[in-house]
């Protein structure tokens, strides 16, 4: 009882124990704001690695699988499948309108069906805007309708999605690449991107302005070396495609790397569209040409058809469904396949199927090594605010030496000294870890007011839009990381105090009557 | 026990404090009885060991056990190098050794060594009350919660929920009986050194005690507040039947005890004649 009355007022009545109680709160909203915005930047950063990927791809590499259209509805016929869509993965060159060229990954996608597993439509950078982002305080985004007319930017926005783009002569298949791999697109300090202005000096000594809009008039020269069916290299190919617009997914590796061909137009380049399978005529073999009447040599005889193939086809899970339990679904989809098709496609023992953790290991093991790290420090800062916490207290039990004696002389005990500062301790650490708690909650949640702020008035921007590739500063807080930093900060003050404490009540009661 | 035995008697108390090697024995082997419902002054100098002596008989210092005591020399506290019985005296003073008799506390019958921790304690906080010379008040409580503390120890937290009511009526009742009543929520830095000393009495009698122990209750007053402290305490002592060992190195204070006892060279050495009742 007096351990309660004596902590309330050594609480309220000293500046020191306040002192403890800002420092625990302070250090306990550090550590949240920091693990708050880090696993904030690491999960968008997970997220973004998502798209473009659905939750499981079945793949077989290079040569494809045919029949794929009979998988898909397959597929989709699960309870467990919210969609299917059939993709091809290459890699090639690409020779950009200043010539130079570049190795890119390749995906041939049926825009519609791709949208529906990894809502790809939203990755389409230009679209119309009604709203500025969030860190365009000026309105200087050119998808804003003062800048361009919002039915141009409608109509690439809908060139994106179908993967074609008419000029006049009807439409014809096009390529969407990724922001960042024409390096034609310059990212700006709001976050935003604004095509290249070439500025070049004319014969009449006037200046030559060309905006070099890729999705209005840009084209890409593609060229890839193509497959045969059993997976030898045939031809070296190239053709040029019109920009249909261009994709900003998150993650600079895939929007600087990758590019997207509409699926007919790759399967053509590749091979790997529907064939007739023919065989040629025998040397003497001959027909009587109708026309003439003559015996002619036989032309190769059609024997059958070579259907259209993928390399990959993905596959999106209902909400709720575990990516583990897709891919568990989706084997047991492509072995009645391969039994239905057996011969003609790779059989269920050899298909790659993969969940999209699987596919982005590399990713999610360095996001987990960042994550390790950032509870790393917070355990360095905890074991810091165990020595704040002791040398407070400790400074505090030597202050209060002769109430310890007192308190010993009106019949208290060794536990009831100990207890009184434990209490203190725990009463220090829940205080201050709660408002740290609190502090860190407000602050959070207004970190983007709060950094824009502080760029407002002193110039000093930390999360540059420019450098960084998330527009905003993460801004969620994690209610089962603040009960983890609540905890701890409790756990580290009983602990800073448990050392004094048991000096306390260890004291010689007579020396401690006689402290000056 | 009968009221004809002593309500707290000492037998052969021995103490020493190190001062590094050294010793510097402070009681050399002190008996004291002390009966019920007496004032019993002790009289000594500065360093005599006067306060210590209060210690041990609160029970908030253990006297030196034999092995404690034989481990220096009892007149000048030169450190003995060997072990007891090997040397019959000090190499430094000349004095014998000798081994001493286990020390006794007994407190109606009971010997304070036997006692747990536990049982010290309650002793201290249900039998004892100390009121100390600078008196010892908690600057962060306010009168009434300086007073009300010691019944908090006493009863522990659940205890003193089913006697909160009781112990502040005491304390209120102490603060007026010592005319202290208007200042229940002043802090002690409000109040004057013997308003402060009240509250000291006050508090160590909210328990009801059987014996106060006052460490030079009055040194730290002018002469006329601590009459008027000696005053308070003699009222309360005589209407309670209260017994009171007071220390002090004020004869004149003394005179005005039951009974006085001095204190010199670690020993009670003498009894002044009792002080005829006025």
């Amino acid at each position: 009882m007096y351990q309660s009355l004596l902590n309330r007022r050594y609480l309220t009545s000293k500046i020191m124990p306040l002192l403890s109680l800002v420092a625990v709160m302070l250090s306990t909203a550090t550590i949240l704001v920091t693990w708050s915005v880090m696993g904030g930047f690491l999960k968008t950063l997970m997220e973004s690695g998502r798209t473009l990927i659905g939750d499981v791809a079945i793949t077989w590499p290079n040569v494809g699988f045919a029949y794929y259209e009979d998988l898909i509805e397959r597929l989709e016929q699960q309870p467990d499948v919210e969609a299917a869509a059939p993709i091809i993965e290459t890699f090639g060159m690409i020779r950009l309108p200043d010539d130079q060229l570049q190795a890119v990954s390749i995906r041939g996608v049926d825009g519609p069906s791709f949208d529906r597993v990894t809502g790809y439509a939203e990755t389409l950078y230009w679209r119309p805007l009604d709203q500025p982002t969030p860190k365009d305080f000026d309105r200087q985004d050119l998808r804003l309708p003062e800048h361009t007319d919002p039915d141009f930017l409608a109509r690439v926005e809908k060139n994106g999605l179908m993967l074609t783009r008419d000029d006049g002569l009807g439409p014809e298949p096009a390529v969407v690449p990724g922001i960042e791999v024409t390096g034609l697109n310059h990212r700006q300090s709001w976050g935003g991107y604004v095509p290249l202005t070439a500025m070049r000096p004319t014969s009449t000594g006037s200046i030559d302005v060309e905006n070099i809009f890729m999705p209005r008039n840009g084209s890409l020269a593609l060229t890839l070396l193509a497959l045969d069916s059993n997976g030898r290299f045939a031809d070296a190919i190239t053709r040029t495609f019109p920009v249909a617009n261009e994709f900003q997914s998150g993650i600079y590796d895939a929007d600087s790397q990758i590019v997207l061909v509409r699926l007919d137009a790759l399967q053509s380049m590749l091979n790997m569209d529907r064939a007739e399978r023919i065989e040629p005529a025998g040397p003497f073999d001959t027909i009587v040409d109708p026309e003439t009447g003559e015996q002619i040599p036989a032309p190769p005889r059609v024997i059958g058809i070579d259907p259209a193939r993928v390399t990959n086809v993905l596959v999106r899970g209902r909400e709720g469904v575990e990516s583990d339990a897709l891919a568990a679904t989706c084997q047991s989809v492509y072995q009645r396949f391969a039994e239905a098709h057996r011969g003609e496609v790779p059989d269920a023992f050899n298909i790659v199927i993969n969940t999209w953790q699987e596919k982005n290991r590399t990713l999610i093991s360095a996001v987990k090594k960042e994550t390790g790290l950032v509870l790393f420090i917070f355990g360095i800062v905890c074991f810091t605010n165990v020595f704040l916490v002791l040398s407070i207290f400790w400074s505090m039990v030597s202050e209060k030496t002769r109430d310890i004696g007192i308190l010993r002389a009106l019949g208290a005990g060794w536990a009831g000294i100990a207890w009184l500062w434990l209490r203190y301790g725990l009463v220090i650490g829940t205080v201050g870890s709660t408002l740290g708690v609190l502090l860190a909650w407000v602050i959070v949640h207004n970190i983007n007011p709060i950094h824009d702020w502080i760029g407002r008035t002193t110039g000093i921007v930390i999360w540059d839009p420019s450098v960084y590739y998330f527009i905003e500063v993460p801004n969620e807080m994690s209610w089962p990381h603040a009960a983890v930093v609540l905890l701890a900060g409790v756990l580290t003050c009983v602990i800073g105090a448990a050392i004094p404490s048991v000096r306390a009540a260890r004291m010689d009661p007579v020396k401690a009557l006689r402290f000056e | 026990m009968s009221d004809a035995s002593p309500i707290l008697a000492a037998r052969t108390l021995h103490k020493t404090y190190r001062l590094g090697r050294v010793g510097v024995p402070v009681l050399r082997g002190v008996d004291l009885d002390v009966q019920r419902g007496e004032w019993l002054a002790v009289l000594g100098a500065s360093g005599s060991g006067k306060s210590t002596l209060l210690h041990l008989l609160g029970g908030l210092d253990r006297p030196d056990s034999p092995a404690q005591a034989s481990r220096v020399c009892r007149r000048c506290g030169h450190p003995r190098k060997h072990s007891p019985g090997t040397r019959t005296s000090c190499p430094e003073c000349g004095e014998p050794h000798h081994t001493i008799t286990p020390p006794q506390i007994i407190y109606e019958g009971r010997d304070l060594s036997t006692m747990s921790a536990a049982q010290l304690n309650h002793y201290r906080s249900r039998d004892i009350g100390f009121v100390f010379q600078f008196y010892h008040l908690l600057p962060e409580l306010n009168i009434v919660e300086n007073i009300t503390i010691g019944s908090m120890v006493l009863h522990g937290r659940f205890g003193y929920m089913a006697h909160r009511r009781e112990a502040r009526a005491r304390a209120e009742a102490l603060l007026d009986a010592f005319g202290l009543s208007h200042r229940l929520r002043h802090r002690p830095r409000e109040l004057s050194g013997g308003e402060r000393q009240r509250v000291a009495i006050a508090r160590a009698l909210i328990n009801e005690p059987r014996i106060l122990l006052a460490d030079e209750p009055t040194g730290n007053l002018d002469r006329k507040t601590g009459h008027a402290i000696l005053d308070s305490i003699e009222q309360l002592q005589k209407s309670q039947g209260l017994t009171m060992i007071m220390v002090t190195h004020d004869p004149v204070i003394a005179e005005r005890a039951d009974r006085v006892v001095r204190l010199l060279d670690g020993r009670v050495v003498d009894h002044l004649p009792e002080p005829a009742e006025t």
